[in-house]
């Protein structure tokens, strides 16, 4: 993946730039908060409980691509991908077949994304800068316009009417208290438009004997809620020396400091998109004399404004990513290399509530915690490289390679500030929190793989690798992971004519193993220390272990094509694979009268099948130019075995997993239309005050009733059927307009937040969607209910197909337009390039969801993926920049 | 050479990388090195989970669906009725969190038991399972009352247990609490078991067995123990010297997540409240004018009622009111009948500031005690349930019979194929 196209979005973290470009690379946003965790698949569902994110690897460096956070914010998570500066990428390789990540063995199961940032090369200096701004916003805001005063009235006091006639009860109308306030949009008090702006430099170049790459870069990044804000600074030097003929040593070192500012998000009680929309009509955020209106006593949720303006909470992050390097030429062909690096973050969360704030307990509140982490590896490889006279090339690595991962925290609560001006713990009153952690894990492997090739025509390779991991038993250490792969180039057969096509034929078989995702001490069972009573020691069983715990692994077939058709101006790839996984990891429920809930064991079986294809044209004529880019994949998960055969385990409350269903299965009570009269609803409902205009509810086991054991069922899953995207640039003269479209069909999503849709079971404002459809008569909807007072029925009762909705997309994920200067005309400014583009991100979307955002997910987890909790939808930006090189 | 020697020192280097898997967490040890040296350490540990596993949802279940109080903020509700019905099912938290809370406990409070079991005879080592058996009675008395049939685990083995019937679920509470008062150490500390502790948890079990004699019994001999006595209200419930409490847990913040104040207070109280609950209207009224336990009870915030016997906040936590002397009174009186009994009622109402009663029967006398109680012990975790042993929660909260056990969570069903659901809730209609 070239990344010029990229330069546009330099914004973001290297997982949202992979979306739609590559085939079997599906990427899922969380938010579209600043430095949001997107979920990033490769060919499927890896894995249950285990890790299902690809490993990434930064110049042979395998980093971090969970969170920066030191846990002391409870907001949305940050990723630790946005470290990595989009402009010092040469070139992201993505590896998803279990030969090519082989190398790679243990975590490699999910796939690699391979990052190698740039180098210089012999020559004068070459100077590189851009520049660059942005503006961004949520779009289609009217998609959850709320009630105005007069209808949320007519919904609430008709949901009363119908409950007092059916009741014979007699609760009383809501009337408005302030019928000369006009309605009060909270969305906008919080909503803005973004303005972001960055700016990067670097010069490369090299001499006999040496090559340096060296760039800093900064990234001022607003977010659409005011206060929300990422300030980035970067640098990062790539230098290698030959020291001797035999002899060459390099470092690759990128630092990087992060100031994010957070702002309520996420799950949090005063996440702002979120209660924006559960105000009533006349809710305003201040009293006449200026003091904050609050919860309870003047509105029915948390004043945003108190939120925002009397916290202050941000996070800074200090990270190197770097390695150092030896090679040594021992013989002809015969070479060695020596990496030590790593990746160390180290992290600050500062979350200050002052008295004002809701938190604060009206004496302030402060949390204060740190993280220390650090990946240490090394690798110590051997490689024989030789071309044998008979057209015979062979290419042997042996290595060695070793990681140890610590993670350190600290955290205090403190509370009671002399006034808003203290803001450091060592002044608080008293101490409501103060907890320190530490875990740490190992893993070392022996890597073996030989690469055999005659003529360029036929290839065999073959790898195979031993991983010992400390999180299981020294007796199920290590796993064994062999990999074979051949390929047949037919173009190069001596029979084949025509020299405008090109075919390559290949396949492989390949095992990977997964350990990723579970905790440091998984097998261990533990007596924990800190269950105290009155400040008196204490220890529990609270870990139960599993010394049986072993390597999760994948068996993995691919067999594709590569073609390339005249003379390069098209080409198609495909492949279609097989993927068995065995000896999955996971949590397994188990009764609660065990004294736990759940126990990690490896328990079952699944098996991705898949089909990728990959368009790639490019004509053109004269100054003309046309480069398109197609990419579809099809994924279908099954799992093949678990403990119990027959049974089926929910994973949380609203998806399952069985034998036979897809991982990620939304399992639940089906809604298949409203009762259009009293007289269709079943006894037993009637009794519980069902009546015409209330959900009616699939009675899978036919006795009358509805319940969630005995009548729910699986009712699709959040993987989509096919996902790709699609790519055009056209060019002429200096002018290129890109395009890119990212699609996704056949994923459902599941409304958690339907706060707007309750009509009249609690205070709730409506969406005023929901309203005006809301059933009121025979005839009146067959899928909206009637408003009624206090039941849940309709609602929250259960959890029903009424909120689960078909999120497929089809998204103007960009467009661009560029121009370059003429040479000559830069050439005389003593130029070599000058480049100057404006872009839009996420322009349009086309989609059957009735929310902002259908691939917003606020669960990142394989088994429990789809869930819609009103998280911040991704804004549309507009950006423009400059690039030059000297 | 010198390539062959740097080689060949990376390569020493890696291969003493082996022993690095070998990791070990620093907050923990391997469950095996647990001996019974550290039965004392184990027996604290205790003590903190039994005090937090059930979680606020398990110790304050009676009075959320005891008919005094209701849900507030945007899913408010205005009759207890509407609240109840939309609360217990089979797979709401309120039903499944103290389920998987209780039975958490029992394990560790089983662990701790079997260990202590090893040690050596001596007197400490009665006095532990002394306070293991009461932690065992304790949390099956609150199963019981919540779901009736159910497992009696004593050991290991807990996953696939089937459930035996309500009357020997009492009997295995009542031996384990002739067992405690026999063993447990003499009353020193409120915070800590003790033999009386058990003796006024047996005495409450005896009042739910319907042994009135055993009962009244016991709680006279608490009566007459000269380690309690009624206590003011504000001495109870704002942290001060009294002599009414026979065990409570500590509660401390740091020690457990128990906050019942931050469910019941709101943020104009100065210390924080989430406000998910409030007393109903009729609550607000219950108390008159001279009773004295009337401000602790219940207050207004601004314009909102609240429950004011936890005053902690969103960040202090209180104590958890396990069993303290008042309630002793009240069951001595229940147990002894209008005629003998009327008296203990008497006495403690003239203690809480309010007139003599006079019933004319048995029935008005037990209107009375029931009343007397929902004063008392408000908020502590007891309405529900003394509702449903008099046979009056169906027409007090206007819902149907099956809400006068809870159901058995579905996951524990479809987990477990030796549970059945209990016949009121399940679905094939036969009650």
């Amino acid at each position: 993946m070239d990344p010029e196209e990229i330069t546009g979005r330099a914004y973001c973290g290297v997982d949202a730039l992979l979306q739609g470009r590559i085939a079997g690379v599906n990427v899922q946003a969380s938010s579209g908060s600043i430095g949001s965790r997107s979920r990033v698949s490769i060919r499927g569902i890896g894995s249950l409980t285990a890790g299902n994110e690809p490993l990434y690897v930064v110049d042979g460096i395998p980093i971090s691509n969970t969170i920066s956070d030191a846990g002391g914010w409870e907001g949305e998570q940050t990723s630790a991908l946005t470290d990595i500066h989009p402009g010092d990428i040469e070139s992201i390789q993505v590896l998803k077949d279990a030969a090519s990540a082989a190398i790679y063995g243990s975590r490699a199961t999910n796939g690699v994304i391979l990052i190698t940032t740039k180098k210089g090369v012999k020559g004068a200096p070459k100077i590189s800068a851009d520049a660059g701004m942005s503006l961004s916003y949520i779009p289609d805001l009217e998609k959850l316009k709320v009630a105005d005063a007069d209808l949320y009235l007519e919904v609430q006091n008709e949901a009363i009417d119908n409950y007092n006639r059916q009741t014979g009860e007699n609760v009383s109308h809501i009337v408005n208290p302030y019928p000369e306030r006009g309605q009060f949009c909270w969305a906008d008090l919080v909503l803005r438009t973004a303005i972001s702006w960055k700016a990067s430099a670097s010069v490369s170049g090299g001499t006999d004997r040496s090559r340096y790459y060296i760039s800093a870069n900064v990234r001022h990044n607003e977010g659409v809620i005011i206060g929300n804000k990422a300030e980035k600074y970067g640098v990062r030097a790539n230098l290698e020396c030959d020291i001797k003929r035999w002899l060459s040593a390099g470092i690759n070192l990128s630092a990087n400091y992060n100031h994010t500012h957070h702002v309520p998000n996420g799950n949090m009680g005063t996440s702002m998109l979120t209660h924006a929309l559960e105000h009533r009509p006349w809710d305003v955020p201040y009293h006449a004399d200026g003091s904050y209106t609050i919860k309870d006593k003047d509105l029915l949720h948390y004043n945003l404004l108190q939120a925002l303006n009397e916290q202050n909470a941000f996070n800074n992050n200090y990270r190197i990513i770097g390695k150092g390097y030896i090679r040594l030429n021992i013989l002809d062909g015969l070479s060695f290399r020596s990496d030590v690096g790593g990746d160390f973050m180290y992290t600050e969360d500062y979350i200050y509530y002052n008295s004002k704030h809701m938190y604060g307990n009206s004496v302030g509140k402060l949390t204060d915690a740190r993280k220390v982490y650090s990946s240490l590896v090394t690798d110590n490889i051997i490689n024989y490289s030789k071309a044998f006279g008979c057209g015979l090339a062979l290419d042997a690595t042996l290595g060695h390679t070793f990681q140890q991962d610590v993670s350190s925290t600290s955290s205090q609560t403190g509370q009671g500030f002399p006034s808003e001006d203290f803001s450091q713990n060592s002044v608080a009153a008293e101490y409501l929190d103060i907890s320190t952690g530490r875990s740490s894990w190992a893993m070392q492997s022996v890597i073996f793989r030989t690469t055999l090739n005659w003529h360029r025509r036929y290839m065999l390779t073959l790898s195979a690798r031993t991983d010992g991991s400390s999180k299981f038993a020294p007796e199920h250490r290590y796993g064994f992971f062999p990999s074979v792969s051949g390929g047949w180039v037919l173009s190069e057969e001596p029979f084949w004519k025509d020299s405008n096509t090109r075919i390559k034929i290949k396949a492989s078989c390949g095992m990977t193993g997964n350990q990723g995702g579970i905790g440091a001490y998984a097998f261990q069972a533990l007596a924990n220390g800190g269950y105290n009573y009155i400040n008196e020691s204490g220890i529990a069983m609270m870990t139960q272990g599993n010394r049986d715990l072993r390597w999760e692994k994948a068996l993995q077939y691919n067999i594709g094509a590569e073609m390339s058709f005249f003379a390069g101006r098209m080409k198609v790839e495909t492949d279609i694979f097989r993927k068995d996984t065995k000896d999955l990891l996971y949590n397994k429920p188990v009764t609660a009268t065990s004294g736990f809930t759940n126990q990690l064991c490896n328990i079952g079986a699944m098996r991705n099948d898949g089909l990728e294809i990959t368009l790639e044209g490019n004509i053109g004529k004269g100054d003309f130019r046309w480069q398109g880019g197609f990419n579809i994949s099809f994924v279908r998960n099954r799992l093949t075995e678990l403990t119990d055969d027959d049974g089926i385990l929910t994973s949380g409350s609203y998806h399952a997993l069985k034998v036979g269903e897809e991982v990620g299965s939304f399992y639940m009570i089906k809604m298949l239309g409203i009762y259009q009269k009293d007289e269709d609803v079943p006894k037993k409902q009637y009794e519980q005050g069902v009546r015409a205009g209330d959900v009616m509810y699939e009675d899978v086991n036919g006795d009358g009733d509805i319940d969630t054991a005995g009548d729910s069922q699986f009712c699709g899953s959040a993987n989509p059927l096919f996902t790709g995207g699609l790519s055009s640039t056209f060019s002429w003269k200096g002018f290129d307009v890109s395009l890119l479209f990212a699609f996704s069909y056949g994923n459902n999503l599941y409304q958690i937040w339907n706060g707007g849709l309750r009509l009249g079971n609690g205070l709730w404002p409506s969406q005023e969607s929901e309203a005006l459809a809301r059933w009121t008569g025979p005839g009146t909807s067959d899928s909206v209910p009637r408003a009624i007072y206090g039941m849940t029925w309709n609602s929250t009762r259960f959890i029903s197909t009424r909120y689960l909705h078909d999120a497929s997309y089809l998204r103007c994920k960009s467009l661009s337009l560029s121009y370059t200067l003429p040479a000559k005309a830069t050439k005389k400014v003593g130029m070599d390039l000058l480049k100057i583009y404006i872009q839009a991100d996420n322009l349009f979307l086309i989609s059957p969801y009735r929310f902002i955002d259908p691939e917003v997910n606020s669960s990142l987890d394989a088994t429990k993926m789809g869930l819609d909790n009103m998280w911040l939808p991704q804004p549309r930006t507009f950006s423009f920049g400059v690039k030059i090189q000297l | 050479m010198k390539r062959i020697s740097v080689i060949s020192l990376v390569l020493m280097l890696s291969a003493g990388c082996g022993k690095y898997l070998d990791q070990y967490p620093g907050n923990a040890v391997s469950a095996d090195r647990i001996t019974t040296e550290h039965a004392e350490l184990m027996v604290t540990g205790m003590y903190n989970i039994a005090q937090y596993k059930p979680t606020f949802n398990g110790w304050a279940l009676f009075d959320l669906i005891g008919g005094d109080i209701v849900r507030t903020g945007a899913t408010s509700v205005n009759t207890p009725k509407l609240m109840v019905e939309s609360a217990i099912a089979p797979d709401k938290s309120l039903v499944t969190s103290p389920w998987n809370g209780y039975f958490a406990g029992l394990y560790q409070i089983n662990t701790v038991i079997s260990l202590v079991e090893k040690l050596p005879a001596s007197q400490r080592k009665d006095e532990l399972l002394g306070t293991g058996c009461f932690f065992r009675a304790l949390y099956y008395y609150n199963i019981v009352t919540r779901w009736r049939n159910v497992p009696v685990i004593t050991g290991e083995g807990g996953e696939n247990c089937p459930q035996q019937p309500e009357e020997e679920v009492w009997k295995f509470i009542e031996s384990e609490l002739v067992r405690a008062v026999g063993t447990a150490p003499d009353f020193s500390d409120k915070n800590y078991v003790s033999k009386q502790a058990a003796q006024a948890l047996l005495a409450r079990t005896y009042l739910a067995m319907g042994r009135k004699e055993d009962a009244a019994r016991l709680a006279e001999s608490l009566i007459s123990d000269e380690a309690f006595e009624l206590s003011d209200f504000r001495s109870i419930f704002r942290g001060g010297e009294n002599k009414e409490e026979i065990f409570s847990f500590a509660n401390i913040v740091h020690e457990s997540k128990v906050n019942m104040s931050s469910y019941y207070y709101t943020k104009e109280s100065g210390v924080g409240g989430a406000y998910n609950f409030r007393p109903t209207a009729e609550a607000m009224t219950m108390y008159s004018e001279t009773d004295s336990r009337k401000e602790i009870s219940i207050a207004m915030q601004g314009n909102n009622e609240v429950m004011n016997k936890y005053c902690g906040g969103d960040a202090g936590t209180d104590p958890i009111y396990i069993v303290r002397l008042a309630e002793m009174y009240l069951i001595s009186a229940e147990c002894q009948g209008l005629e003998k009994g009327l008296q203990r009622l008497n006495e403690l109402r003239i203690f809480r500031g309010l007139e003599p009663v006079y019933p004319s029967d048995e029935e008005e006398f037990l209107d009375a005690i029931l009343h007397e109680r929902r004063l008392e012990l408000f908020g502590e975790g007891f309405r529900w349930y003394d509702l449903v042993r008099t046979g009056r929660y169906e027409e007090a909260a206007g819902v149907g019979k099956k809400y006068t056990v809870l159901p058995v969570p579905a996951r524990e069903l479809s987990l477990n194929g030796n549970l059945r659901q209990h016949p009121l809730w399940s679905s094939d209609g036969s009650i």
